[in-house]
């Protein structure tokens, strides 16, 4: 046991501590950071407490980099991809669909709510569909409000 | 239930045999089995690299360490040896898994099976008493616990059975050349080794997460767990001892101690059948199982797949399904 | 010599928080013992020999962070920017940027750097005489002995600290600490030792620090036999390890069989964990880290030990101890034969924890016994490095 541990002091980068959610999203480069673009376009109104974070697949996704975001300081995180059968590198989504449905699995056992993480698909032409996935998801984590985890 | 292959002894002499004309034949430069360790109560893997030295590898319920992790890159000495082993049925599944990845020769690799009907639980055993336990011994349903003043005690072998061995599905080896005992039968009690998982997933929110904060503020970032665990194979380029990029921090903290765990099991995730070896090598003690076992029930689920059971099957998650049952949204 | 009765082992826990953290031995939540911090009422074990750690880290932290850092902009620029609210610089068509006026400093970054300084006073309350011993052997190394090398962080914390050592009743079959200088009521390191007999313990000051501790009130005068009494538990203890190797000529015979073949059999079962590194008292191998974020950060000091794979990789790729014989051949010579070329001790006080715990129970002893005399059959070392029975191993065996 490391008996005179510091305990973890976070991190020490510039949030805008306000109170509100910090949501992290992943998104995949081909469909839906080009849905959420569109849906920016449409000056469809969304929440803002939302971090884009832009990968070119949902494929190169590593559960490691959900808890990352989620140990540095989210309190929700969405991922979001090209629908299965669509995705522009042919078959990168499939292996992300298990990588991430173990994940939503997995992440209960940590104590985390199932509202704080979620994986879907949004392709690019459906900037409105974004515009609800998005103001659901985070109105949900704005319920259960910041995370209070001691374990991550 | 009385082991039917209770008798140890001629399961122990088998091993030997096997040992020992693999190695005069010259098939294998070493083979590794079990031995006894610094006193009668532990057993240890063992390394014969003549056949005068079989004698010294045992069998018994207390040969619970998975030698399949001595097959990793960078383990073998010398390096392209040819290696002998005996697996129990939990230990062969960590070898399909890597013989699957082709991570290891199968013509390297001589592999002698030992159908198991049960590990018992040392360290449950160890805390018969106050001081040091020096002797184990097991003979049919009796196991016999002896201190250092002489003292004895007398358990139960079911009672103390390490969990997963009580609903241990595979007791027979599924990857071998030689059996060095009868096949035994399955215990009747088939409820997936996940019942504690059932009684963990029950609890509210704020208590898992403690308890998980308050497990993993013991850890002490050792590496025994990955170490021992045989399809963890990175080594000094796991991503857990990078500093560029910099994913788990050097500091040890409950935080980046759960951090490292994870991304271990999800790595090994669809290649650990929950051997065990990662909980008995932890120094502090530290449930594991909680997180492998877990991972394995909703794997199940998800894809009714049991890692390491059938050398054909590709490790699920370097593959993929077109039809899979989930991600409908 | 004094006596605590043992109905007043409580108050004078007690007395010494009033002044002081206090650390003891207790269960944690899956049954391990630990030293954790005392609180009146927690229960306290001294029954148990060994806990399952030493209490190393409340000296030597195994997470320090030493200093913190960030950087800032000074001079005139950084004037500008708060005036202006902190808004963006170099806005397209801005303001002429007239040169700094006298005395003004122009803009430029600074490192602001602040010492992080944490030595609480503490008292480590039962911990047995390999553990001090532990102490012992890190002072010199951390201490400046010889001139070497003065660490005022451990130092700080070495010296806020107040060892309380407990005899060893009865000796674990992996004990050995007679086999290199100690004994289970040793006193390297220990400012109070404590004997247990029956209604009590026997209280012998080793030091100033220890002396000032007997100013509780529960004390009392040594009586009839007690000495005597204490005297048995000691010599039984002594008694009761028989040695399993002998240890002079140790450090010179690991050095003569540097090459031997038996290295390559005797670390077969070592999976090149840390577990005996980090439950050893007296393993101090660090490694320093600058964790940051964005532009500030903190310096921070971390366990190492000597099994990882990459600790002595070099920034040119080159790793002298790619193999993991030659990694599991360094931590005993080091322990055995390096340390003692320097300092005054040898690096193990003989606790038997790295035996214990690790997951493969490596034994040291067997190791120290094969290789720790010259071989009768021993070839004489070669000169220019390639000795026989060495396998020739190269780099990646993938």
């Amino acid at each position: 046991m490391a008996q005179a541990t510091e305990k973890a002091t976070g991190t020490t980068a510039s949030w805008d501590g306000e109170g509100r959610v910090k949501v992290v999203g992943i998104l995949c480069n081909w469909c839906s950071y080009a849905g959420a673009d569109g849906a920016g376009t449409a000056r469809l109104r969304q929440p803002f407490d939302f971090r884009i974070v832009r990968v070119p697949c949902t494929g190169r996704i590593d559960p490691l980099h959900i808890l990352k975001a989620f140990e540095k300081g989210a309190d929700g995180v969405l991922v979001s991809g090209c629908h299965p059968g669509d995705c522009h590198y042919a078959e990168g989504n499939y292996y992300a669909r298990r990588k991430l449905e173990l994940l939503e699995r997995m992440l209960p056992q940590l104590g985390f709510e199932p509202e704080r993480f979620k994986y879907t698909w949004v392709s690019a032409s459906e900037a409105q569909r974004w515009q609800q996935v998005v103001t659901e998801f985070i109105k949900g984590v704005e319920k259960l409000g910041p995370r209070e985890g001691r374990a991550l | 239930m009385s082991p039917a292959n209770g008798n140890y002894k001629a399961v122990e002499q088998r091993i030997r045999e096997l040992a020992r004309t693999a190695l005069e034949e010259g098939r294998v430069d070493y083979f590794i089995g079990w031995t006894a360790g610094y006193n009668e109560s532990e057993v240890i893997p063992g390394f014969v690299r003549s056949a005068d030295k079989v004698d010294d590898l045992v069998w018994n319920p207390l040969a619970a360490y998975n030698l399949t992790t001595f097959l990793k890159r960078k383990m073998p000495d010398p390096p392209q040896a040819k290696i002998g082993l005996a697996v129990k049925g939990c230990d062969s599944r960590t070898l399909v898994s890597l013989l699957q990845e082709e991570l290891v020769d199968r013509e390297r690799l001589y592999v002698v099976g030992v159908p198991c009907e049960g590990i018992v639980n040392r360290r449950a055993i160890s805390k018969m008493f106050a001081n040091e336990v020096v002797k184990i011994e097991v003979e049919g349903d009796t196991i016999t616990v002896t201190n250092q003043d002489g003292e004895t005690k007398q358990l139960a072998r079911e009672e103390y059975l390490l969990d997963h061995c009580r609903s241990c599905k595979y007791p027979n080896p599924r990857y071998f050349d030689d059996l060095a005992g009868e096949a035994v039968t399955e215990p009747e009690d088939q409820t997936p080794m996940w019942r504690e998982i059932e009684e963990f997933e029950a609890l509210p929110e704020k208590e898992k997460d403690r308890l998980m904060a308050e497990a993993f503020e013991k850890c002490i970032r050792c590496y025994a767990c990955i170490n021992a665990c045989p399809v963890c194979y990175c080594w000094d380029n796991c991503v857990c001892r990078s500093r560029q990029p910099k994913l788990v921090g050097q500091k040890v903290n409950a935080q980046e101690n759960l951090m490292f765990q994870m991304v271990h099991m999800f790595h090994v995730a669809g290649r650990c059948p929950s051997c065990g070896n990662c909980d008995r090598a932890c120094p502090v003690e530290i449930p594991l199982y909680l997180l492998h076992r877990k991972m394995n029930k909703e794997l199940k689920e998800m894809l009714d797949f049991e890692p390491g059971i059938d050398l054909e099957q590709k490790p699920v998650f370097q593959t993929f399904d077109v039809n899979d049952p989930f991600g409908q949204h | 010599m004094k006596f605590l009765p043992q109905d007043q082992l409580e108050a004078f826990l007690a007395h010494l928080a009033e002044s002081a953290i206090v650390v003891a031995p207790q269960r944690d939540q899956d049954g391990v013992l630990f030293f954790q911090p005392w609180e009146a009422g927690a229960e306290v074990e001294f029954e148990q020999l060994l806990t399952r750690q030493s209490p190393k880290d409340y000296v030597f932290r195994q997470t320090e962070t030493y200093l913190k850092f960030g950087y800032e902009m000074k001079g005139k620029a950084a004037a500008e920017e708060e005036e202006a609210g902190g808004g963006k610089k170099g806005e397209a068509g801005a303001a002429e940027e007239a040169p700094p006026a006298e005395g003004e400093e122009p803009a430029h970054e600074v490192l602001q750097v602040e010492a992080v300084e944490d030595a609480p006073e503490q008292v480590i309350f039962g911990l047995r005489p390999c553990d001090a011993r532990g102490y012992y052997q890190m002072d010199q190394v951390f201490g400046g002995y010889g001139g070497f090398y003065y660490d005022p962080y451990y130092m700080a914390k070495r010296e806020a600290t107040t060892l309380v050592a407990l005899t060893c009743a009865q000796p674990w079959s992996t004990c050995f600490c007679t086999a290199v200088y100690g004994s289970p009521s040793g006193t390297d390191g220990v400012d109070l030792l404590l004997t247990g007999i029956e209604g009590g313990f026997t209280a012998e000051t080793v030091t100033e620090r220890g002396e000032n501790l007997l100013g509780f009130g529960g004390f009392a005068d040594v009586g009839n036999g007690q000495a005597d009494a204490a005297q048995t538990v000691k010599d039984e203890a002594f008694a009761a390890i028989d040695p399993p190797f002998e240890i002079e000529g140790v450090p010179q015979g690991l050095r003569d069989n540097f090459e031997d073949p038996a290295w390559h059999d005797l670390h077969m079962r070592c999976i090149s964990c840390g577990t005996c590194t980090y439950v050893c008292p007296n393993c101090y191998c660090f490694n320093i880290t600058d964790e940051m974020v964005e532009n500030s950060g903190e310096r921070v000091r971390t366990w190492d030990n000597c099994f990882n794979p990459g600790y002595t990789l070099e920034t040119s790729g080159h790793n002298p101890r790619e193999q993991k014989f030659a990694r599991f051949r360094n931590r005993f010579s080091h322990k055995f034969s390096y340390y003692p070329e320097k300092y005054d001790s040898l690096l193990c006080s003989g606790c038997g924890r790295c035996i214990r715990y690790c997951p493969t129970k490596i034994d040291l002893r067997e190791v120290i016994r094969t290789l720790g005399q010259p071989h009768p059959d021993q070839a004489a070392p070669a000169e220019d490095g390639e000795a026989a029975g060495v396998h020739a191993q190269t780099g990646e065996d993938l």
